[in-house]
């Protein structure tokens, strides 16, 4: 891929706004990255193999001949060293893309993530803020084994200082970076592995105001499906499956796990009275039971069920396929988590209808 | 029932069947002073269904009155005062010695239900029996919208969209009658929505399955003519209440039918308690029950028959005869219809239909010949059993018939 094509000249695309494109979440993270680079001079992208390889999803890859490697920067295999170095040129006045290969590397640097960018604003008085993007990638299902394979995205969501948003689509692994470049602090993109290759339209400007903002990817009436990232497919799948039998879902997803969008929620359910949480991450402590926990708060009156979750198996991940995919969300779990939410509602498999006054 | 209210001295608002939640006095039976022995009615209260005599279960003197007439109260608000006699004494002897107030057993006075310790003073689902489930978006809505859930049938939580429905046709607080208004009126309307609700939740929820056999009663009605041939009028049997009681004869041999569906399994019930469809002249029906209907004779249980009818038509049945049914019959009676497939009543698994008797050409051994027929039709739940255990219903219906009366 030439310089030319990754490359986008943002002048000359406002003559094609309404221009959709399809492409996949890594081309759409690749020209986000470039677009970056080339249009703010304070930005670099660091991280491992991110540079020679061309990154090891291959999101990056031709970069290093297109910036060189003042802003292209191989790191070595010490994510505590470049995630502080990222830190350091973030307070200097750069604004570092840091990429972590798999989100468990991560704990490898958590001290300089939770201890040092979360905390210095709060620390320093609000003199030194950490304009930091880090990105890695995370989730299951591609039998990376244990190790490789967590969705830790809800732990990090529970670190006050930092923002966590989790794209889910083409247009958001497009357009959140930019977001996450103008934040003053620190913010961790989660990029589920799974989605790389996934494929979407792209608009040639952000259509959301904001990354913290949830959106309602579709519209329904009887039960509010709650996701982010990598389940997103999977509940959009759930959620066809069940309209086929008459059944109704509307899917939420959050793009933002730090901050919660809140409002977003709570009137879906106030609307559907109905919720089902689905969430790769492990149940306990899961942010899952963040959001079961807030609805139940601020939207208890409005419940007819209890909230239920759909979440990864509470097990390392197995490393062989069926156990693999049987430990995380599918969509026969989805399906059957709703259909047990609205289980006094369903006769003959579709919802009983009624009119209201 | 606990100490303090036993020791607080207070008749209170009895809970009529697990769906009331308030009620009126309609009438006291007695006046203040009256002394009272175990079994005595003391009270008509009115609910949304029906007027109900109200009995005590220990001796007692009616003190005082706390309620006025037809002044709608939730359940468990006191509504008299009572002083409770011991056991041991005679109601002659105690108007002129008061008796030992430490003596008294705890349930002096005790009703079919425990009422609740905290009364409420307004419509207030908290009061709801726990069996009652209400999800917490309908226990606000009823709550602010004073819409009395008492007609919703159980089985299952209680669910916003079910109170919106309940509204929807118009089944609010009703205002409280004049005071003094005698025997206060059954209100129709209320039967109606809560019949409404009551089916449409069961033909919601419940899958139903029909089985249908002829029934035939040319034998058991000339039996039945002959034993009636030296009583009077009123001891003589129905052929009804012949075949209501062979079904609860054969409820006891077929478990499976007879019992209630209950948080997604099957509970079979510890006896055969028949609910009885009784239809009003006002339109609706009610469904008194006759508790172990199995074990009675042909000509206890026509007593019983006799007893609710008169009762339920006269919108005054008692506490007593609102005890939760197992098995429901159904029966068109006189009708010329002839098949009645009905609609269970939940939490029940089981309905028995029973068509009017009528002449009909029956081939027995490669002949035909007129027979008189009862069609009778097992409405069952198909999650608590299959047609097989209907059929095996019928039959024993049938069976049960040859030995009556």
């Amino acid at each position: 891929m030439t310089t030319a094509e990754q490359t986008v000249d943002r002048d000359a695309g406002f003559d094609e706004d309404d221009a959709v494109r399809s492409m996949t979440c890594r081309e759409a993270m690749r020209e986000a990255l470039s677009a970056a680079l080339s249009d703010d001079p304070r930005v670099l992208l660091m991280g491992e193999d991110v540079g020679k390889y061309g990154g090891c999803f291959a999101v990056s890859a031709g970069m290093l001949d297109a910036f060189g490697p003042e802003r292209v920067r191989d790191t070595p295999l010490s994510e505590s060293a470049f995630v502080g170095a990222g830190i350091g040129a973030s307070i200097g006045g750069l604004r570092p893309i840091v990429e972590i290969m798999t989100v468990n590397f991560s704990l490898l640097a958590l001290d300089q993530i939770m201890n040092n960018a979360a905390t210095l604003r709060h620390m320093s008085g609000g003199q030194v803020g950490v304009p930091l993007v880090i990105r890695m990638t995370t989730g299951g299902g591609r039998q990376l084994a244990a190790q490789h394979s967590h969705s830790l995205e809800g732990w990090y969501a529970h670190i006050p200082g930092l923002k966590v948003v989790t794209p889910s689509t083409a247009q958001d692994f497009r357009w959140m970076l930019p977001r996450a470049l103008e934040d003053p602090d620190p913010v961790l993109v989660f990029e589920h592995g799974g989605l790389y290759a996934a494929r979407g339209d792209v608009t040639r400007a952000d259509p959301h105001t904001s990354n913290e903002v949830a959106v309602v990817r579709r519209p329904g009436g009887d039960v509010t499906i709650i996701t982010y990232g990598g389940t997103l497919p999977t509940a959009l799948g759930a959620a066809a499956t069940l309209a086929d039998a008459g059944i109704d879902a509307e899917v939420i997803d959050l793009r933002s796990l730090r901050p919660l969008d809140d409002a977003t929620i709570i009137e879906s359910v106030g609307r559907t009275h109905r919720v089902v949480v689905v969430d790769e991450g492990w149940r306990s402590g899961s942010i899952s039971a963040e959001i079961s926990s807030r609805i139940v708060e601020s939207a208890f009156f409005e419940l007819d069920a209890p909230p239920a979750r759909v979440c990864t198996a509470e097990i390392p991940l197995p490393y062989p396929r069926h156990l693999e995919q049987a430990a995380l969300p599918s969509e026969e779990r989805v399906i059957a988590a709703v259909r047990a939410v609205l289980d006094d509602r369903i006769v003959d498999g579709t919802v009983a209808r009624s009119e209201m006054p | 029932m606990t100490a303090t209210i036993a020791a607080d001295h207070l008749f209170r608002m009895p809970t009529l069947g697990a769906d009331m939640d308030e009620g009126r006095v309609a009438q006291w039976l007695v006046s203040p002073g009256d002394a009272v022995a175990r079994g005595d009615l003391v009270a008509v209260i009115e609910t949304d269904k029906s007027d109900i005599e109200v009995e005590v279960f220990e001796p007692c003197v009616f003190e005082e009155f706390l309620v006025d007439i037809g002044e709608l109260v939730p359940v468990g608000t006191p509504i008299a005062r009572i002083r409770p006699l011991g056991p041991e004494s005679p109601v002659d002897a105690v108007l002129v010695e008061a008796p030992p107030v430490d003596a008294v057993p705890v349930d002096a006075v005790r009703m079919d239900a425990v009422p609740p310790v905290d009364a409420v003073p307004v419509v207030d689902a908290r009061s709801m029996p726990t069996d009652r489930r209400m999800t917490p978006r309908a226990r606000r809505l009823a709550r602010d919208r004073g819409i009395d859930v008492a007609a919703l049938a159980s089985g299952g939580p209680i669910t916003g969209d079910d109170v919106l429905r309940l509204e929807a046709v118009g089944h609010v607080e009703a205002p409280a009658p004049p005071p003094g208004v005698e025997g206060a009126r059954r209100r129709p309307e209320t039967v109606r929505a809560a019949i409404a609700s009551l089916m449409e939740k069961s033909w919601r929820s419940i899958p139903h399955y029909h089985v249908s056999a002829l029934v035939d009663v040319t034998e058991a009605e000339h039996r039945l003519a002959e034993y009636n041939r030296s009583l009077p009028p009123s001891e003589r049997v129905l052929i009804g209440a012949l075949l209501d009681l062979a079904i609860a004869r054969a409820a006891a041999d077929v478990p499976e039918c007879n019992g209630w569906w209950r948080e997604g399994e099957f509970v079979p019930a510890p006896a055969v308690d028949l609910g009885i469809v009784v239809s009003l002249r006002t339109g609706g029906v009610l469904v008194p029950t006759i508790a172990g209907a199995d074990q009675l004779s042909a000509a206890a249980l026509m007593g019983r028959l006799r007893e609710l009818v008169e009762r339920a038509r006269r919108g005054r049945l008692r506490g007593s005869d609102l005890g939760e049914a197992s098995i429901t019959v159904t029966s068109l009676g006189e009708s010329s219809a002839r098949t009645l497939a009905g609609v269970i009543h939940p939490p029940q698994v089981t309905l028995v239909g029973l068509g009017g008797v009528a002449d009909e050409a029956v081939v027995r051994s490669g002949e035909v010949r007129p027979r008189r027929i009862v069609h009778a039709t097992v409405a069952g739940d198909h999650r608590a059993h299959d047609g097989l255990s209907g059929a095996k219903l019928l039959d024993r219906l049938r069976h049960h018939l040859e030995d009556l009366p």
